[in-house]
């Protein structure tokens, strides 16, 4: 029953104009990315050339060369994964359409479906356009490429060093490919796991205008860059320096753990809270 | 009433949190003290003495700076707003003259951007006294002075665009769009880098840092009077009285569409935020 439930509220959010816009917002992001790098790297030798998936939009590797996408993508991502699904739950609220489901599904089952619908949607919205990438990637330039933004040789010690930095580096190591289709999935769990947070502030407390539902994971994400800036260590916590590929700054994998760790918790807590009370 | 002073508590609080936030973030001086004027500087995103230039983490951290503007917006984006959604019904029956109406929630609206603005600049620099020595001086104030103006007009042209069109588009569609154009005009300033490297000329890299409305927020992009020594190290010469008259220009744009939009729109029919797609 439940995970009927969840497939068909996960259609039903996917044909949201919400999820459609950030969907288009992302593959805008990436068709404008890719002509980029055409219209710079065409006829180049192959031996001067870049590996291509070190020229996706999700790669931190690229800002060496070029920052717009990437600096649009951090800048927007706070408030673009909320877009897919965050208003799901407020939204059948104020048009009362929960008090009609409730009253067939029950509570605990509408509540969890609506949790676990928005994880899916955000999620898919967040790695189909990717996945894509990866394919138009593959498609247009040549896999033999092997250079690094950073022009250091594959054999210096430095670009070793920066290699087993990035998050995910034995997989990297093992299959580069490989490590860029896990990362885009994983890029797109922890997206949708952003996503259920605001539907889960919106079951435990009354919202009267949605826009107020992008401030956790506005807040959330911020706040990590601020503990970033404020703090002196060398092991980086923002957000987008575990979310993005080929990211070569110093990490700590327990930061992201417990990172991710609070927001499920929180969400967890929160849609409890929700369930416990009446609405109407 | 209660609403009036229950926005005032808001603003005061949160002016507090954010500016000292901001203080301990961004204002870091090299040594045990700092000019007031190389602290209005950070504010905007320069490092150190040095002006913001156009790389990644420079506008992250801009951006980042930018934070607590974007959250004024969020909690001020529903002020003028929220009548059109449930009291409208009251408030226009009250109020025959809609312009008269629009015209006072303009002000209240205004006098909590400037409220904000004032308590906000104002923890900054007290933040920052415990840690360093500051070091006043009269460019300084002027530049504070100067930040905190555009600074309001700035907030404020925002958060009546919010406003207006969350009458259109409902709240959430609303502050979206305003985020994403803020977010496109601040990454745009990332092909500054690319014109100086393919060697265009500084006077189309003037042109184009001009035309963008974020770049006249970053104080250390500005040179000229009244505040010579304290932006001797600009990076692109703006001058701040455009920059005033440009922003003033725009809020001014904007009230007046305000204007027309909330005499054209009604009641709840026009509902936008229970409304299913």
């Amino acid at each position: 029953m439940l995970r009927k439930l969840i497939l068909y509220q996960t259609q039903c959010l996917l044909k949201q104009r919400e999820a459609a816009v950030t969907f288009l917002l992302l593959i805008w992001f990436i068709i404008g990315n890719y002509l980029g790098n055409v219209i710079a790297f065409r006829g180049m030798d192959i031996t001067q050339m870049y590996y291509p998936m070190k020229l996706m939009t999700l790669s931190y590797n690229r800002v060496n060369y070029n920052a717009d996408v990437t600096t649009l993508f951090i800048m927007l991502y706070p408030i673009l994964v909320t877009l897919p699904a965050g208003f799901s739950y407020v939204k059948e609220q104020q048009t009362r359409t929960e008090v009609y489901l409730v009253a067939r599904l029950g509570k605990k089952n509408y509540m969890r479906s609506r949790l676990w619908s928005a994880f899916f949607a955000t999620a898919l919205v967040f790695t189909v356009p990717f996945l894509l990438e990866i394919i138009l990637y593959l498609v247009s330039f040549p896999m033999e490429a092997q250079n690094d933004f950073s022009h250091l040789g594959m054999y210096e010690p430095e670009y070793a060093l920066k290699v087993h930095r990035y998050l995910g580096s034995a997989l990297y190591l093992e299959s580069p490919l490989f490590y860029v289709a896990v990362m885009v999935l994983f890029f797109g769990a922890v997206s949708g796991i952003l996503g259920m947070l605001p539907v889960a502030v919106s079951q435990a407390v009354p919202v009267r205008f949605r826009m107020f539902l992008f401030l956790p994971d506005y807040l959330l994400l911020n706040a990590t860059s601020y503990l970033q800036v404020m703090r002196k260590g060398s092991v980086t916590c923002n957000w987008y320096d575990y979310l993005l590929l080929f990211q070569d700054e110093p990490k700590n994998i327990w930061y992201l753990v417990t990172g991710i760790g609070i927001v499920v918790v929180l969400t967890a807590v929160l849609s409890f809270a929700g369930g416990k009370k009446e609405t109407w | 009433m209660v609403d009036r002073w229950q926005t005032k508590r808001m603003m005061i609080l949160f002016g507090v949190i954010s500016g000292g936030l901001v203080s301990l973030a961004f204002v870091r001086p090299y040594e045990k003290e700092i000019a007031l004027a190389e602290l209005v500087l950070q504010l905007s995103g320069a490092r150190g003495a040095f002006a913001m230039g156009c790389t990644l983490p420079d506008l992250v951290r801009f951006m980042l700076r930018m934070v607590p503007n974007m959250l004024v917006v969020m909690m001020l984006g529903s002020q003028l707003y929220r009548h059109f959604c449930t009291a409208s019904v009251y408030v226009f029956s009250r109020y025959p003259n809609r312009l008269q109406w629009y015209l006072k929630s303009l002000a209240s609206l205004f006098a909590n951007v400037c409220f904000f603005e004032l308590i906000f600049v104002t923890s900054t620099v007290l933040a920052a006294m415990p840690r360093y020595r500051i070091l006043f001086s009269k460019s300084g104030v002027l530049l504070l002075g100067f930040h905190a103006l555009i600074y309001t007009a700035w907030i404020f042209g925002w958060v009546l665009m919010t406003n207006l069109f969350a009458i259109r588009l409902g709240s959430s569609r609303s502050f979206m769009a305003m985020m994403t154009a803020q977010a496109v005009c601040t990454a745009t300033l990332a092909f500054v880098r690319i014109f100086e490297r393919n060697g265009m000329s500084a006077e189309f890299i003037k042109l184009f840092i001009e035309i963008n409305p974020v770049a006249h927020t970053v104080l250390s992009w500005h040179q000229g009077a009244p505040f010579g020594e304290a932006l001797a190290h600009s990076r692109y010469d703006l001058s701040p009285l455009a920059t005033i008259m440009l922003l003033i220009i725009l809020d001014i744009v904007i009230v007046l569409a305000g204007a027309a939009v909330a005499g054209r729109y009604d009641l709840l029919s026009e509902n936008r935020e229970t409304e299913e797609d």
